[in-house]
């Protein structure tokens, strides 16, 4: 592992997620902020950089009451908390700030979704005139495009597909924040009503209020905070479609925005799979898990559906998975990057409800769009070196 | 929920493919320089940049790369029940999304690999967007 420049050094969620109707997105997000701040025992009027996502950093800065240097609102979908945090290291590099405060709040469930989500689908966009006509704007059909033919090139079961939510409810039955806790079967989530072939509900992230929030500044500074640091040790990112037009990938069995993400990361850790202790991966749909370890690097091509379903990220299992839950079962607010990068963290500071022992490295990785963008992140509790 | 107007919105760069559904044909965007069609439509090919652009007729022979089966469709569509979403490669290369049609909307039916031809059908206020069907005809 290589040494890293870089460290959280506060993070925290919304006090509450789930349902949480008397806060708006912006509400969500400033209490993340002051949660975070908190943690790593900081005012907001110590940071001097700023990251929104669909939010104008300004206001933001105001009602934090801050005045950022630096700011930015990067937003390529799902995964933008961690297109901002490679953004936040980059500044701090140039000496544009010190320290950045990255903030995230989306009222998915009681307030509907973030007002820019809409532009996404913008009049005269690629999806809105190529690809929305055709799923009858069913956007969950757009994700699950490629999974018919992994089916046929791979043998993937639609029994394997429903593991997934099966293993990630073991995680969340041991989390009190989780919304959906009481086991479930392959059975039941086969028996969940269809939404897009093969996806059925119980193959789809939840709709949720949440919010998070995390502090990043040099390693050097790492230790002068009131939380223990996490170090990012390597970061990747990788664009190749409009956000929902999944027609336009070159290889949609083996997503090469998957992979790039991936090789960066891991060549810029000076690390390869094998030396990761737990994983998040970010899971809109029950498909994504399975995409995502193999892009990774974690399985080869088309043994993801039977490293899941055989209990390997399970509970016990070799390569701990999505341990808040995921977005299937912990919360999904309409942009799961930065709840992914939270669990992470808590893992490594051993602060998890479903804590696993030992954690020493996590990989975190996350989807903007359906086929869009990915970005890929890897945390530590030893800086390395 | 996520709102989205789904009357398509042509723009300068992508006029000609609607005008040409209109008459009846699925028009291409080809690079001259390296002699390829891309989809969607632009002024720019994005295999080598270039802008020497010019617009050509698919034949309509496609194969069905994958689906998924969607529970209901938009009601512009005017079919009841479940409806395809497809990503269909056409014979010049290019995937596009689309649909496929005029055959049972199941997993048994819709077969990966399967020939398909072009057809069109009205979305809406549109007289006819590319759609695909079976290439053995309906129910085959
Ligand atoms: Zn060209």
């Amino acid at each position: 592992m290589r040494k890293a420049g870089y460290a959280i050094v506060g993070a925290a969620e919304s006090t509450r997620i789930g349902k949480v109707p008397e806060l708006s997105s912006m509400g969500l997000a400033l209490d993340a902020a002051a949660n975070a701040l908190a943690n790593a025992g900081l005012d907001a009027a110590d940071v001097d950089g700023l990251t929104t996502g669909y939010m104008p950093p300004g206001n933001v800065a105001q009602l934090l009451g801050m005045t950022p240097a630096w700011a930015d609102n990067t937003v390529v979908g799902g995964c933008s908390w961690m297109y901002q945090l490679r953004n936040a290291m980059a500044a701090i590099a140039a000496g544009y700030c010190e320290t950045v405060l990255i903030t995230y709040g989306e009222s998915g469930r009681s307030h509907g979704f973030l007002p820019n989500v809409l532009d996404l689908g913008a009049p005269g966009s690629i999806e809105q005139q190529f690809d929305l006509m055709y799923c009858s704007g069913n956007r969950t059909a757009l994700f699950a495009m490629p999974i018919a033919r992994f089916m046929h090139e791979t043998g993937l079961s639609e029994a394997q597909l429903a593991s997934v939510p099966v293993a990630q409810r073991k995680w969340a039955a041991m989390n009190s924040r989780a919304k959906l806790r009481e086991p479930t079967t392959v059975d039941d989530v086969l028996a969940s009503r269809i939404i897009a072939w093969p996806i059925r509900r119980d193959m789809c992230c939840l709709v949720s209020d949440a919010g998070g929030a995390m502090v990043v500044t040099s390693a050097e500074r790492a230790n002068d905070f009131r939380a223990p640091p996490v170090y990012v040790v390597g970061t990747g990112s990788s664009m190749e479609t409009g956000i929902m037009s999944p027609a336009g990938v070159e290889d949609p069995l083996r997503p090469g925005l998957i992979r790039r993400s991936a090789e960066q990361a891991f060549s810029s850790a000076g690390m390869t799979p094998d030396d990761i202790d737990h994983l998040m991966i970010y899971d809109a749909f029950a498909h994504n898990p399975i995409f995502g370890l193999e892009g990774l690097g974690f399985v080869g091509f088309g043994e993801g559906g039977a490293f899941i379903a055989e209990g390997n990220t399970e509970p016990g299992g070799r390569l701990p998975m999505n341990t808040n839950g995921g977005g299937l079962c912990y919360a999904h607010s309409g942009s799961y990057g930065m709840l992914c990068m939270q669990e992470s963290i808590r893992q490594l500071r051993g602060e998890a409800e479903a804590q696993v022992d030992g954690v020493c490295t996590s990989l975190a990785h996350g989807w903007g769009g359906f086929w869009s963008a990915c970005a890929t992140v890897i945390f530590s509790n030893q800086r390395g070196g | 929920m996520l709102k989205t107007d789904l009357d398509p919105v042509p723009t300068p760069e992508t006029l000609p493919y609607w005008e040409g559904l209109e008459q009846g044909k699925l028009r291409l965007c080809a690079c001259r320089a390296c002699d390829r069609c891309f989809f969607p439509p632009s002024n720019i090919c994005p295999r080598c940049t270039s802008t020497d652009i010019e617009w050509r007729v698919a034949s309509g022979q496609a194969t069905l790369y994958s689906f998924v089966i969607n529970a209901q469709a938009d009601a512009r569509w005017g079919i009841e029940g479940p409806m395809s979403v497809a990503m269909v490669k056409l014979e010049e290369g290019p995937m596009m999304l689309s649909t496929v049609i005029n055959c049972p909307q199941t997993a048994e039916a819709l077969r990966i690999d399967m020939d398909l031809r072009l057809i069109f059908r009205p979305y809406g206020d549109l007289p006819r967007v590319a759609c695909f069907e079976p290439a053995g005809g309906r129910d085959a």
